[in-house]
């Protein structure tokens, strides 16, 4: 019993960071349409801009808050500047041009950051540890449930209570009426896509006292979210009533 | 909204699906996470993220077809095939290999453009049908000692009898969820390819016990292999430009253009798409089992669905629904893939850049586009 | 294209640029007619192939480094000879591992291949060189099968996983503990580990109470790791190729195994588990062959110009690389700079035997593997950083070169 509950803690642990990834990979799925092969990369950019933070202020605070910024820039640009060109023309090309971007992102990162294994210290504030059956846990993983739960809520209240919430999701049953009715569209896209582009990141930087930072880390995060993102299908469909979906 | 709370729960799901099964089933724990993906889709496809696919196109929205033989054409296509059995003499040993492997990469993608660009089904585990062949060649040879041309045929119907079984599951949904149940259950395959390593040799691979004879030409040299490949893709165009010329051809990209009319004139649809999904997969099978003939060796990684996404890709880099148009994209994509990554530190950068540039400015791919604006130049 | 600075390469607009034109030439060059090699016989071409991209990227890297830095000690060239390195990246796939060696062989009318640190790679490319006759240098992969067919043309001048992996289950046997947990990586390499611990081991009378094989690029080991502790053993021993290795280590000490269960490794010690992990890495015991810290006057050498060079420390991976170029010139000296022989290289190979960084070097004829000491490593706590210490010195070990466990 010991050992199955620490098991399940080490799977939440996981299961947290695999959402930060499959939430803004089925956010811009569900809304746009777009099935974003970069993902991956964004957390990889995340991870490595989130070390550069570190390094020069030794806070992992400031890293975390501020990494996110330059790659949700990134993520916003290579939105406004190619996909939003391919939006009718079907997933194939989008896949092509994420993928593209997937091998670009990958050899920026190696340029700029080389090719070892970098690390990112978890802060002292959550280093202490608690055993817990079997299991010993940091507070920095206990954190990262927490943290998983509260991003969770937090998308929900947006999405579910609030205005632009309204909006995306008029935007997701059919973006030709929902702009009739007033909504920018482009503007929400663009949004949207910020959003997914900023969760990955801050997984990323999340991530990193865990698994580490290493170029390639994009692609060994995206295959696991990837099968996540399709699975979201039947808990979806679980969750709600049967009838309804 | 359906898809946080999905992709919430099944972010939980599937972390503790994997921490469990690294614990307690190490052996099988990939093939249950996969199969639980396949019996969700065949549930519930239409439910896939909480939104329809009805309105959403499924593949590029090409309406070319291919073109009636005209002299011109013939002519053009004569002077091509000379040209390709000239440039062997033209050249060493090396891009005599290499372009050896685009024929047969070039089989590869014009079979997936099959059933992606002409029937219109999207497929993203057409490299289970490959590795099919490819390990009918190289663990039949190594088991049984089994001659490599009889490993071809056999695995020429082993992909064949696998697509077929696969396809018979897939071709109950089209769109994004037909990749994805394709995805998932070529990932069967790579599950056991990656898992039996007494057998396939898992990630470390398997070599061909040993080059077969080609009619008496030993296939360790590389112009006997050039020609054997040659004649293979020119015999594989060949065919399948007869068939989508026939009516059963016409049938699939009808399928493509209008599958509920299809149905409504008295297609049985579902079993069209079973026979195009098929075809393809006993093409992508020979290919495979040339495959393992001309590199001696295969490994898990060639079933990979990254695998099956590289083909994917050359066939959209050439143009899907084009026929011709992949097999350039396979020499784009192999010239990209072995000759630039020697040479430049920034290959990754170079090959990324490349296909966004396809993407953003051919839209119907290279050949696709290359074609339109041919046709439209006055005679 | 001799390799110059691999090390800390930014990227440069132009350079950007300039490799972007040269692509666009390189597709005509690879169509073209074979070059003629009217001065080949006044150039060694060296094919090289290691892992650059992937989780073994930066052990690839640092064999490179040290191979270059023998080739510049020399001036590029051997008894007048001009020696040319050329590069090839096999991305940790056997797949392309083979494609590249087929390029050089082929291609590049490369007299040799050396290099290779995975091991699925190392045995991928065997079979085709044995089909080419080609000559074989591995300066990496550990993988036992690689030297039981007595391919003439192979050398090793590493290790294999027998070499390191026996001494090490006798010191834990001995010292640390009778019952065991091994966690190897699933591929070629992760398998010898284990099998050539275990094997010495259970003969001399211990009990292997777990294997655990984890996949390649696993991420989150957490649930091995709760398994481990759920068994409890004294002792564990462990490897992976790279990142997963340092993540490993990573979260094994997170999960605060490090102080209940002695961590034993294989090749442990490198630059990463130095400098990635720092303090997190104490502890951390290891079979190795090199470490910066063996004292000896080749050592302090090599440490020294790597640094000034490279401006970080040497690991195992550098030391490799810089041992396997070495061992080669020296043979090629002997016959004079003669690569074209293959038979009179080997014979020369066969006899390298010299003072090494990781200590006396001398090739095994019957084997084509090095008889060499093994060192058991530790990781220990330095001043304000972190040291290695050696606590065991097994001499002179030489490979069975065939099955034995």
């Amino acid at each position: 019993m010991d050992l199955f509950v620490a098991q399940l803690l080490n799977g939440l642990v996981y299961g947290m960071l695999l959402f930060l990834m499959a939430a803004g990979l089925s956010l811009i799925f569900g809304l746009m349409n777009v099935v974003n092969l970069a993902h991956g990369s964004f957390f990889m950019l995340g991870a490595f801009i989130g070390y550069s933070i570190f390094r020069s202020t030794g806070s992992f605070w400031v890293a975390f808050v501020l990494a996110p910024i330059p790659v949700i820039a990134l993520g916003v640009v290579m939105e406004v500047v190619f996909l939003r060109r391919l939006y009718r023309r079907g997933h194939m090309d989008q896949v092509l041009l994420t993928f593209g971007f997937t091998f670009v992102f990958l050899d920026l990162v190696q340029s700029v950051w080389g090719r070892s294994v970098l690390r990112l210290p978890v802060p002292a504030a959550l280093q202490e540890t608690v055993q817990i059956g079997w299991g010993v846990f940091s507070a920095y993983r206990l954190s990262l449930i927490a943290f998983g739960f509260a991003v969770a809520g937090l998308l929900w209240l947006l999405l579910e209570r609030s205005r632009i919430g309204a909006m995306v999701r008029a935007g997701v049953d059919d973006a030709a009426m929902a702009a009739g009715l007033g909504a920018n569209i482009p503007a929400l896209f663009g949004g949207v896509f910020g959003l997914g582009v900023a969760l990955a990141a801050l997984g990323g930087v999340a991530a990193a006292p865990i698994l580490g930072v290493y170029p390639g880390m994009d692609a060994d995060i995206l295959i696991p979210a990837f099968i996540v993102t399709v699975s979201a299908v039947w808990v979806a469909c679980a969750a709600r009533s049967r009838a309804a979906c | 909204m359906g898809s946080l709370r999905g992709a919430f729960a099944g972010s939980l799901l599937i972390g503790i699906c994997d921490t469990f099964g690294k614990a307690y089933f190490q052996t099988v724990a990939l093939f249950l996470i996969y199969l639980t993906m396949i019996v969700v889709l065949l549930i519930r496809p239409q439910g896939l993220f909480g939104i329809k696919y009805s309105n959403v196109a499924a593949a590029p929205a090409i309406t070319t077809r291919v073109g009636a033989v005209t002299s011109s054409t013939r002519v053009a296509e004569l002077a091509a095939l000379l040209a390709l059995v000239l440039l062997p003499f033209a050249v060493g040993d090396y891009p005599r290999a290499l372009v050896s492997e685009i024929f047969i990469y070039g089989i590869f993608a014009m079979s997936l453009d099959l059933i992606f660009g002409f029937t219109g089904l999207m497929s993203l585990g057409h490299a289970a049908f490959f590795g099919l062949g490819a390990y009918a060649v190289a663990v039949l040879g190594a088991q049984f000692g089994l001659n490599a041309w009889l490993g071809v045929i056999a695995g020429v119907g082993l992909a064949a009898s696998g697509a077929a079984l696969i396809g018979v599951f897939c071709v109950r949904t089209s769109g994004i969820p037909f990749l994805m149940l394709t995805l998932a259950l070529s990932q069967l395959v790579y599950t056991v390819a990656l898992k039996w390593r007494d057998v396939t040799g898992g990630s470390d691979g398997i070599a061909v016990a040993e080059r077969p004879s080609f009619f008496g030409l030993d296939l360790s040299r590389s112009l006997p292999m050039y020609f054997m490949a040659l004649i293979f893709f020119v015999l594989t165009y060949w065919g399948l430009r007869r068939l989508l010329n026939a009516p059963l051809g016409q049938a699939f990209i009808g399928l493509r253009e209008n599958e509920q009319r299809m149905a409504a004139i008295g297609y049985r649809t579902r079993a069209y798409k079973l026979l195009s999904f098929t075809i393809a997969g006993a093409l992508a099978g020979l290919a495979g089992g040339l495959y393992a003939i001309f590199n001696g060796f295969i490994s898990s990684d060639a079933v990979y669905w990254t695998a099956s996404g590289d083909v994917l890709i050359m066939t959209m880099l050439g143009g899907a629904g084009t026929l011709i148009g992949p097999a350039f994209g396979a020499a784009i994509f192999l010239l990209m893939k072995n000759v630039v990554s020697s040479h430049s530190e920034h290959w990754m950068a170079i090959i990324g850049g490349v296909f966004v540039c396809c993407v953003m400015f051919f839209p119907a791919g290279l050949w696709g586009t290359a074609r339109g604006i041919l046709q439209r130049a006055p005679k | 294209m001799k390799e110059k600075n691999s090390q800390g390469s930014h990227v440069s607009r132009r350079r950007f640029m300039k490799s972007a034109a040269g692509a666009g030439a390189v597709f005509a060059q690879a169509l073209a007619a074979p070059r003629v090699h009217a001065a080949s016989d006044a150039v060694v071409r060296i094919g090289n192939i290691n892992s650059y991209t992937g989780g073994l990227a930066y052990a690839g890297e640092n064999n490179l480094n040290g191979m270059n830095l023998y080739f510049d000690s020399i001036g590029w060239t051997v008894a007048g000879r001009k020696i040319e390195l050329i590069k090839e990246d096999d991305q940790f796939n056997p797949q392309i591992g083979l494609q590249k060696a087929k390029k050089l062989i082929e291609s590049d009318k490369a007299d040799l291949i050396i290099g290779i640190q995975a091991s699925n790679v190392a045995l991928a490319v065997l079979n085709y060189m044995k089909q080419q006759k080609a000559f074989y240098v591995v300066s990496g992969a550990g993988t036992d099968a690689i030297t039981w067919d007595r391919y003439p043309y192979l050398f090793r001048t590493s290790i294999s996983a027998y070499q390191l992996s026996m001494p090490m289950a006798h010191y834990v046997y001995d010292n640390l503990g009778k019952e065991i947990v091994i966690s190897a990586a699933d591929y070629a390499g992760g398998r010898d580990v284990a099998a050539e611990f275990k094997g010495p081991y259970i003969a001399r009378g211990g009990k292997v109470l777990k294997e655990i094989w984890t996949p390649l690029g696993t991420q989150d080991f957490s649930a091995y790791l709760t398994d481990i502790k759920s068994i409890n053993p004294p002792v564990t021993y462990n490897f992976m190729p790279g990142a997963d290795y340092i993540r490993f280590i990573q979260q094994y000490t997170e999960f605060g195994l490090k102080e209940k269960m002695q961590f034993t490794g294989f090749t442990a010690i490198d630059s990463q588990t130095v400098t990635a992990l720092g303090k997190v890495a104490i502890g951390v015991m290891s079979a190795v062959t090199y470490t910066d810290t063996v004292d000896n006057p080749e050592s302090k050498e090599f440490a020294a110009s790597f640094k000034a060079r490279y401006k970080y420390a040497p690991d195992l991976f550098a030391e490799y690389g810089y041992v396997g170029a070495k061992a080669l010139g020296e043979a090629l000296k002997m016959t004079g700079g003669d690569a074209s022989d293959k038979d009179k290289l080997a014979e020369a190979m066969s006899k390298i035997e010299f003072n090494a960084p990781r200590g006396p070097f001398r090739m095994d004829p019957a084997t084509h593997n090095p008889i060499q000491n093994v060192y058991i490593a530790q990781v220990i706590a330095s001043g304000d950083g972190i040291s290695t210490k050696i606590i065991h010195t097994a001499q002179n070990v030489q490979d069975p070169g065939k099955k034995i466990y």
